[in-house]
């Protein structure tokens, strides 16, 4: 055994191991870096495009009559796999100057908004983190009650952060929009145009700046009371509702079971799922999701090529040695498993090196970023976009393993195969070997 | 009368770990033109390291190396390269031929190791006749195109010295160039490089520990730890440098 | 240069070399793919974003009716091409014959919209024709019962076209009124020459309070036909009527000549697109200096999140593929690291023959470059056949397998767009080179710098 030990340290002390491990570095760190950066940023997209809709969403036909969320809500708890649902009213406004005057502070569309009616109980777990995600305490709503207001106070209603900047507006400014519904579903005689004082109650921000920028919430009874016109004032109106679904569930499936529901009972109304409402920003997603593959599929082959052409390198300096190791007493099956073993340590070494480079990488990135566009103008990542501050970055630990396992069971295939067939050399024609 | 290569006082040491391990303690040699030198000694006496430090391949510690007159051992890389590539042939005990080339291309390479393009294109084909005919005279006009794998020890060590003589060297530095091959090859070898000591004038330097070879010589200088032996017998007149 | 065919021999006696030629066709075939194939995504979503745009835009402008004045000041710069005046205003839209059911909003499941409220150009189109691809949206329409009757005159209704009882007794029809292919779906209601309502508010000072006031009002159309402009923000939500019809929405009466000067944006064509942004900082100092109420914008500038997501994502991308071509350049730099250690002793030889150091290093240099570039063209021929079978290789997974590549339609298109530009073929090539350059420099001065006695002496 002391052989082995005195062999393998021999073995060990040469340097052109580092070859090995620096061939196998490269290949963990770009394999882990690249979709670590690319899916960090794939999947915030996806994160924000999901956040801003719920599993699935009822829609009721515009110009519908009005209905009763209650009414309507009984015939979806029908199905067993409904968990939550959640009325809006979904209206638009434009927004006008309160004296006539009308000056514009930003290049996009200031003046239209859609117009959400929420139940800020129901929602509250989910939006109440988008109004904590604002900082600037002029422009932070009151997470508890942010619609609540006095009977004489005009109805509150929330912008998106950026948008309240854009317009110079802060908490408790006031803000007119104008909007008009028509009063009854029969006779389109009866439209009504009016104008509405809101107060700004604060800010919120889901970080997906398309719908951050048109969006403005308010409280649902304060726009059914303003839409009301001539209907009950019961009338638990809405036009939309979110069905919070229980976790595991075909959303595609549930969603057919409830629009044949729908018809049974000759509602004007349709159930969509979250991946077809944000279809249009999803496809993007994919187009990229593939181009990531096939980066990661070329990555793949070279580094591959990588850990094979260092680890035969190393594997071939290493040939005359056999013949010095079979001379100091070593068996075949001895030699073989040094060079296995020594496969596998490099190979080992090389792998947590190039984790480590990667993660390193990853989260350096936004220095990077930030001295290139400061020493060189740079830009390479612009920042200011979704309000990112930071590039993100996603290690998947499922993917490291996957790589790890990769590097590990390349470098013993490319250690063992030629050292399988050095070792079935004569000891003293593989001394004499080039 | 100048001698063509001239060593003065070398001196070479070699590291070895943290201590220096001295070679050549202070060589003077003479090598006159058309003349062949043996170089004898024990193996470790510096023979080797001598030549190589001669051909401008190794900078002495110490000392300096002239040629015709001009101490080339302190001349730019560069310029040393130029000179050893036109005035200075080299042998080797293992031949030392670029397993890739054949046997033509091998010793053309001896002559536009140096060339720019267009000097390549313009004196390519008279190149390449020259070591045809070099070749054809060692009796290897059917072997042009032979990999050395495809040669044996005698053709390889044919195509070697064809290869130092085609640039026209004014001497040869030959390192053990039989050390290699069995009696009867090797002497093969050594009556082709007298022929062409005696039908060009080329110099021969030969470090070889065979005493035959060191009788035909013309002189014999020993080295020992690094040092030349003084003769024990002058020079006979047969042993004087041709002029 | 007897040295390059040395390096030649050397290069094509291992075959270790093929690999690491292989490893930079495989990265500059992914970067000349990948990089088409995504430029195609940009260009597209430009298209898509600026078809419905002008090249520069006024707005925020308070309506009155100045624009003869705006209109002489904006023709004032050189670079500026053509005006359109437009009113910017909202509406809602009712199908006449008030059905239960209502449903004039487009069917498809991404298309559900849960209201009928749009915002209304009114546009004048002989001039608006100059300065946006309008002609072009209305003869995207496929469906003859949704084209426009005239294209010249887009607004006009034909009376054949009515229903009887919307004619007037006099042959007079309502005034036209365009909706977007995107919003109309597949609504069979929707044909040329539907009668429609527009509901809309006038804005109005209280003279007794002081305080602004909507005045509701109510105008009857019928559908002229349809647009599609490809940016679908815009045609969804968009509608369009004759200027004249919204001034006259407003109140003005179309008798009164100054009348004909309201608005509240223009839009304007340039000669040269490039120097925009240059051209909206002159115009906006020329509205202030004059009093003029609005700002003027570039289509990109009212874009910018959007661009700015893309070029991200574009950042982004180049990134990665920087990545890969270093894997592939240390894989140039392993497999001549590993030539250079097994001609040692030839590098001797070559000092013994008198070779420079500068000379040994070029031997080597030029075997790297060589795979490199070998590797390069290959790649990129095998890049630019990649991207123009892309979309038959896509078509075939998809109608054997039911699965490919990409989604099918993607952004509404028939194929997968990319972009082949010879510059870009060239930058790789470049890119890449330099990288091999780079990384074949060590093992190539290692090789010079060796001592050629060890050399020789070397097994």
């Amino acid at each position: 055994m002391y052989k082995f030990f005195m062999v393998y340290k021999y073995l060990l002390n040469r340097p052109i191991n580092l070859l090995g491990v620096i061939g196998v570095l490269i290949a963990t760190w770009a394999l882990i870096f690249v979709p670590s950066i690319f899916s960090g940023y794939i999947v915030q997209i996806e994160h924000h495009v999901r956040n801003t809709v719920s599993d699935l969403s009822l829609i009721l036909r515009g110009g519908a009559r009005p209905l009763s969320f209650a009414k309507v809500a009984k015939l979806l708890r029908k199905d067993s796999d409904v968990e939550d649902l959640a009325p809006r009213l979904s209206w638009y406004g434009m927004l006008i100057p309160a004296d006539g005057e009308a000056e514009t502070r930003s290049a996009s569309d200031q003046d239209f908004f859609q117009l959400i009616g929420i139940d800020y109980p129901r929602e509250k777990g989910r939006f109440s983190s988008w109004l904590q995600a604002v900082a600037d305490k002029d422009l932070k709503a009151p997470i508890a009650d942010p619609f609540s207001h006095g009977p004489k106070s005009p109805p509150k209603i929330l912008l998106g952060v950026d948008k309240a900047k854009e317009l110079g507006l802060k908490r408790g400014d006031h803000l007119v929009l104008t909007t008009g519904f028509r009063d009854d579903a029969e006779a389109d005689e009866n439209v009504q145009s009016i104008v509405i004082e809101f107060e700004l109650g604060g800010c919120f921000s889901s970080e997906h700046f398309a719908f951050d920028e048109f969006s403005a919430f308010v409280s649902i009874q304060d726009l059914r009371k303003i839409l009301r016109g001539s209907s009950p004032p019961s009338l638990d109106r809405f036009n939309e509702i979110d069905i919070q679904v229980k976790n595991g569930t075909d959303l595609d499936r549930v969603s057919e079971r409830l629009n044949n529901l729908l018809q049974t009972q000759e509602i004007p109304g349709i159930v969509v799922t979250w991946k077809k409402r944000q279809e249009r920003f999803l496809q993007s997603v994919e187009h990229q999701r593939f181009l990531l593959q096939l980066v990661l599929a070329a990555l793949m082959v070279v580094a591959g090529f990588l850990i094979f052409a260092t680890l035969s390198m190393m594997v071939s300096e290493k040939t005359k040695d056999i013949g010095i190791l079979a001379a100091l007493g070593a068996t075949r099956k001895g030699i073989l498993s040094i060079f296995l073993f020594s496969g596998f340590t490099v190979a080992l070494a090389g792998f947590f090196l190039g984790l480590l480079g990667a993660w390193l990488s990853c989260k350096n990135l936004n220095a990077v970023n930030d001295f290139l566009a400061e020493h060189f103008a740079l830009n390479l990542f612009p920042k200011d976009v979704y309000g990112l501050k930071l590039i993100p970055y996603a290690i998947d630990p499922l993917w490291v393993a996957q790589v790890g396992l990769g590097a590990l069971v390349l470098a013993g295939l490319f250690s063992l195969i030629p050292a399988w067939r050095a070792a079935r050399l004569d000891p003293i024609q593989s001394m004499r070997a080039e | 009368m100048t001698a063509l290569l001239k060593a003065e006082g070398i001196q070479k040491s070699y590291r070895a770990g943290t201590r220096e391990l001295p070679v050549l303690r202070g060589i003077d040699l003479d090598l006159f033109a058309g003349e062949i030198v043996a170089l004898v000694g024990a193996s470790g006496a510096g023979k080797s390291t001598l030549l190589h430090v001669l051909g401008l391949l190794d900078r002495p510690t110490q000392g300096r190396v002239f040629y015709r007159d001009i101490p080339v051992s302190e001349l730019p890389p560069a310029k040393q390269a130029r000179i050893r590539h036109r005035e200075i042939g080299f042998v080797f005990q293992f031949y030392h031929l670029i397993a890739e080339l054949n046997a033509l291309q091998n010793v053309c390479l001896g002559a536009m190791m140096l060339d720019s393009l267009p000097q390549y294109f313009g004196k390519r084909k008279k190149i390449k006749d020259r070591a045809s005919q070099l070749l054809a005279d060692m009796g290897l006009g059917d072997r042009l195109k032979h990999r050395p794998s495809q040669l044996s020890g005698g053709e390889r060590q044919r195509v070697a010295i064809a290869r130092a003589l085609i640039s026209d060297p004014s001497v040869i530095l030959a390192d053990e160039p039989t050390g290699n091959l069995d009696s009867h090859t090797a002497e093969e070898i050594l009556d082709l490089i007298w022929r062409i000591n005696e039908n060009d004038g080329v110099s021969f330097l030969i470090v070889t520990h065979n005493e035959q070879v060191a009788a035909r010589a013309d002189r014999t200088i020993r080295l020992r730890d690094g040092l030349v032996v003084p003769p024990l017998v002058p020079p006979t007149p047969s042993q004087e440098a041709r002029v | 240069m007897y040295k390059y065919f040395l390096g030649l021999k050397f290069l094509l006696s291992r075959k270790i070399n093929l690999l690491g030629m292989f490893g930079v066709l495989v990265a500059v075939w992914a970067l000349i793919t990948v990089l088409s194939i995504f430029k195609g995504f940009i260009r597209e979503v430009h298209t898509q974003v600026r078809g419905a745009a002008s090249d520069l835009v006024l707005i925020g402008h308070r309506m009155d009716r100045s624009y003869e004045k705006v209109e002489a000041l904006l023709q004032s710069d050189p670079n500026v091409r053509a005006l359109a005046p437009r009113i910017s205003w909202f509406g809602l839209l009712y199908v006449r014959g008030g059905m239960i059911r209502g449903q004039y909003v487009g069917d498809t499941e991404k298309g559900s919209r849960s209201t009928n409220f749009f915002r209304i150009y009114g546009i004048d189109f002989a001039r608006e024709k100059n300065v946006t691809g309008i002609t072009k949206w209305l003869s995207r329409v496929p469906e003859e019962r949704l084209k426009v009757a005239d294209p010249s005159d887009p607004f006009r209704v034909l009376p054949e076209d009515l229903p009887k009882e919307d004619r007037g007794d006099f042959g007079q029809v309502p005034p036209g009124l365009l909706m977007s292919l995107d919003r109309i779906g597949n609504e069979r209601i929707f044909a040329r020459g539907r009668a429609l309502t527009l509901a809309s508010g006038r804005r109005i000072r209280d003279p007794k309070t002081g305080k602004v006031q909507v005045q509701p009002i109510k105008r009857k159309f019928a559908l002229a036909g349809a647009f599609h402009s490809g940016h679908y923000d815009f045609d969804a939500g968009t509608l369009l009527i004759d200027i004249e019809v919204m001034r006259s929405i407003f109140g003005h009466d179309p008798e009164d000549e100054d009348s004909l000067d309201v608005f509240n944006e223009v839009a304007i064509a340039l000669h040269d697109s490039k120097s925009a942004v240059a051209t909206t900082k002159r115009l906006n100092k020329i509205l202030r200096a004059n009093g003029i109420s609005g700002t003027v914008f570039t289509w990109q500038q009212r874009q910018q999140k959007l661009l700015q997501a893309v070029s991200h994502e574009q950042g982004l991308m180049k990134l990665i593929l920087f990545v890969l071509m270093v894997v592939a350049s240390v894989l140039i730099f392993a497999t001549l690291s590993m030539m250079v250690s097994e001609k040692i002793r030839d590098i001797g030889i070559l000092a013994a023959l008198g070779a420079t150091r500068r000379g040994t290093a070029m031997i080597f240099l030029f075997c790297g470059m060589t795979t490199a570039l070998v590797g390069t063209v290959l790649g990129s021929i095998a890049g630019y056949f990649s991207c123009l079978y892309i979309n038959p290789v896509n078509d075939y997974l998809w109608t054997h397998y039911g699965a490919g590549l990409f989604p099918p339609r993607l952004f509404g298109l028939e194929k997968i767009p990319y972009v082949l530009e010879a510059s870009w073929f060239l930058q790789v090539a470049l890119f890449a080179l330099g990288t091999a350059f780079v990384f074949s420099l060590l093992p190539a001065l290692r090789a010079a710098r060796y001592d050629p006695v060890k050399a020789l002496r070397h097994e």
